[in-house]
């Protein structure tokens, strides 16, 4: 039997990589999050193909430059401060100017709230500069609508100067309004990417006027000011180099809250990260998960651990209190209209967990990668087992905590309930557990050699177990766990995923496989076409999505500026192909792709939007959370927060839709609506009550005839 | 494997008040949602081509924790 491979690792690491990105993708489907397209994958897309980045050494002509450069240690002093300069440019060269930038160390977590992350503002000639930085990785966050993001690494005693210049974009002029249409002056402009922190990324000036520069497609933005309610959120919809108006409308009476955060022991926390997600109750497509208004109120406390939170709708309201070196918690706080609400917030002591990883002989086992995670407070940190198999992970939020313990052909998982203050031990054996065991021949019984199986448990458990075959075309896939039930994903040599073949239904300790491949398995074909917007030109600001039906597994998309796109090596099979355009997706039919077969989609071109608005009767004052949108086939394609309790101007596809307002209580009948492309539809709807059910459906898997058929 | 289950539900005039692309957790696809009392009627199918319709009655008395449940064929 062959053993465990370079090859097989890789194998492994490369199925976890892409068994990720399904549930990535699973998530954007079923998450409904809107703002999830705009901050996820068009961030990254717009960072990979702007590259706005003219990146130099500091010159000796530049007696700034020079100066800090004879004043720095040498190179060759690990302990010798580096510093960075940050040159601001619009794309029309123009420097930007009042740009908040942030530098974080790259060892604290994205989400992680750290005295260690940096803040600056570009000055008159958009310069930001940091100095007395420790040597070491860096990201670098331009708090702008480009969502501008570089990771750098700096030297010891190195002086760096980076220009960065912005995509060209499209220029936004803007308004915020109150409801009686007066401008508000001193709102707050926000992105709808949380990550950008406490700082807006503008404010309004007189009569509410703000303007945006370099504003890419999409882009979502909304406004909160001191006495109204949050906006409802606008995306910025064009082509760069466009100019648009928008109107943020903020909404009624508002109210705040004061309150301090203490430590454990009553200590007064400074910096502590105050965030009112306005977190939703979980709806149906979220299969439990909550959702999470973006345009939420973001606070720090200050020196003596107080904050102020002004501009929350009248609601009760989560509050969530993060702050490095204590315990994360969550609170309830009822936010009155016109009033002020005290709450005293009391973080926890930290917990730690420390123990560890086993082999079956008792043994150490080393280099086991081993990660803690909880609702609240998310990826909390990582460790690694260490030639004893010791393990330790400190500062973690006390509460439900789930570890994961990660190895090549291994992946388990435990979950600890933890006290504050608590250094628990926690001993993991990875026992060698089940295998499954089995020949892979072609049709004429010839042996496969190389090929790679990857088994994956889909029911009783998240286990995972890779082996390679051997030259007798053998295979051994180990650590299978009892009571569960996999699906070998079966990949020939060098061949991507989707895999060459999968086969259902296998439970490890039965009887050695014998699995057939056919000829027709090896062959690959591809997935072509070009997408244009409604004027005809490339489409700027989508994404295209090709997802293998049977394995779930989504396919990596070679997308070019043209419009055009094409996804190969692909195995036969279902495929299900969508645009994500901002906010929504567009369903494209479905393609059936023979083995080794090329199918050229020709030239998609997308319609001109239209926009939608709503207008509620509320008699029995319902509170309206959500719209969920779906396409005439009854196919999600969107939702949007109702955080304020209306929808202004929301693009809409055109065509038949159904449209459903979701919140506590409220009736979940859907309603038809029909936009014409550029059309401003304005509706009313009637909120009705409901009561809440829950409906649970379980199925007969066909799963055993399927294997037997494949044996 | 069937990891994807599309659910219609309609009340007994017809109107839609679901429509799901749901994701099972160990083979148990669940729904939560608000509804009137009524009769309802739902249509499921999965990706392997198994569905089911059936329908049910929502009382005004009933708990808001009620689960009804159903298999597929």
């Amino acid at each position: 039997m062959p053993q465990p491979s370079r090859r097989t690792t890789a194998i492994f690491v490369a199925a976890l990589v892409l068994l990720a990105a399904w549930l990535w993708v699973a998530g954007r489907e079923t998450r409904l999050s809107p703002d999830a397209v705009p901050s996820g994958g068009i961030a990254a897309d717009l960072d990979l193909k702007a590259k706005p980045i003219a990146e130099q050494l500091a010159s000796s002509a530049d007696p700034a430059q020079a100066e800090r450069k004879e004043l720095a240690p040498l190179a060759s002093n690990p302990a010798a401060p580096a510093s960075l300069r940050i040159e601001l440019r619009y794309s029309n060269g123009d420097a930007g100017v009042d740009l908040q930038v942030v530098l974080k160390p790259h060892d604290i977590g994205r989400h992680a709230v750290s005295a260690r992350r940096l803040r600056g503002q570009s000055d008159a000639a958009g310069r930001a500069e940091f100095a007395q930085l420790t040597a070491g990785k860096y990201q670098l966050q331009v708090l702008h609508p480009s969502q501008f993001e570089h990771d750098l690494s700096l030297a010891p005693g190195e002086a760096r100067t980076l220009t960065i210049q912005f995509d060209a974009g499209i220029l936004v002029r803007g308004q915020v309004l109150d409801r009686e249409s007066r401008g508000v002056a001193g709102a707050a402009i926000w992105s709808l990417v949380d990550e950008m922190g406490t700082s807006p990324i503008a404010m309004s000036g007189p009569g509410g006027q703000f303007l945006l520069r370099d504003v890419q497609p999409y882009f979502g933005i909304g406004a909160t000011s001191q006495i109204h309610s949050p906006s409802p959120r606008t995306w910025i919809q064009g082509d760069p180099g466009d100019e648009v108006e928008i109107k943020l409308i903020l909404q009624g009476a508002s109210g705040t809250v004061r309150g301090r955060v203490l430590s454990a022991d009553s200590q007064a926390v400074a910096g502590a990260l105050v965030v009112f997600p306005n977190r939703r109750l979980p709806w149906t497509f979220l299969n439990g998960d909550p959702m999470e208004s973006v345009t939420q109120v973001r606070c720090r406390t200050d020196a003596e651990g107080r904050f102020l939170a002004e501009g929350l709708p009248p609601f009760e309201l989560t509050v969530e209190v993060s702050a490095e070196g204590h315990g994360s918690i969550e609170d309830k706080v009822l936010v009155q209209a016109g009033r002020s609400s005290e709450i005293t917030l009391r973080l926890t002591d930290t917990a730690q967990i420390h123990g560890r990883v086993l082999d079956e002989n008792g043994l150490g086992l080393a280099d086991i990668r081993v990660s803690a995670s909880s609702r609240l407070a998310g990826a909390m940190g990582e460790s690694t087992s260490d030639a004893n198999g010791a393990y330790r992970l400190a500062d973690l939020t006390p509460g439900t905590i789930n570890l994961q313990f990660l190895a090549a052909g291994k992946n388990l998982h435990e979950e600890l309930r933890v006290l504050a203050g608590e250094d628990r031990l926690f001993d993991l054996t990875f026992a060698s557990g089940l295998q499954v065991t089995g020949l892979l021949v072609d049709k004429l019984g010839a042996p496969l050699d190389e090929w790679s199986i990857a088994a994956v448990a889909y029911r009783g458990g998240s286990d995972f177990s890779a082996a390679e075959t051997d030259q007798r075309g053998e295979f051994r896939l180990e650590h299978m766990q009892p009571g569960c039930t996999y699906r070998l994903n079966i990949s020939a040599p060098d061949s991507g995923f989707p895999p060459n073949l999968l086969l259902d239904g296998i439970r490890p300790g039965t009887e050695p496989l014998r699995i057939v491949v056919p000829d027709n398995a090896l062959q690959r074909g591809s997935i072509r076409g070009r997408v244009l917007d409604a004027k005809g030109k490339p489409m700027q600001g989508f994404h295209m999505r090709v997802m293998h039906m049977q394995s779930e597994f989504p396919c990596s998309v070679d997308l070019r500026d043209d419009g055009e796109f094409l996804a190969e090596d692909l195995p036969a099979g279902r495929y299900w192909i969508f645009i994500a355009l901002g906010p929504q997706l567009r369903n494209l039919p479905d393609v059936e792709l023979s083995p080794g077969e090329d199918v050229d989609l020709g030239t998609i071109q997308a319609e001109e939007l239209g926009s939608l608005s709503l207008q509620f009767l509320n008699p029995l004052g319902l509170r309206p959370q959500a719209l969920a949108i779906f396409d005439q086939d009854m196919r999600w394609i969107g939702s949007v927060d109702l955080l304020a309790g209306g929808l202004t101007d929301y693009p809409m596809l055109p065509g038949s839709h159904f449209i459903q307002v979701q919140g506590e209580g409220l009736s979940s009948r859907a309603a038809q609506v029909v936009i014409r492309p550029g059309e401003q539809k304005v509706m009313q709807l009637r909120l009705e009550s409901g009561v809440k059910t829950e409906l649970q459906f379980s199925f007969a898997d066909p799963e055993h005839a399927m294997t037997r058929s494949m044996r | 494997m069937t990891r994807l289950l599309y659910l219609k539900l309609n009340d007994a005039s017809g109107r839609l008040f679901s429509s799901e692309r749901l994701v099972h957790r160990d083979g148990i696809f669940k729904l939560e949602t608000f509804l009137p009392p009524g009769l309802y009627s739902f249509l499921g199918r999965c990706l392997t081509g198994a569905s089911a319709e059936g329908s049910f009655e929502l009382g005004a008395s009933m708990s808001a924790k009620q689960v009804f449940e159903f298999t597929l064929h």
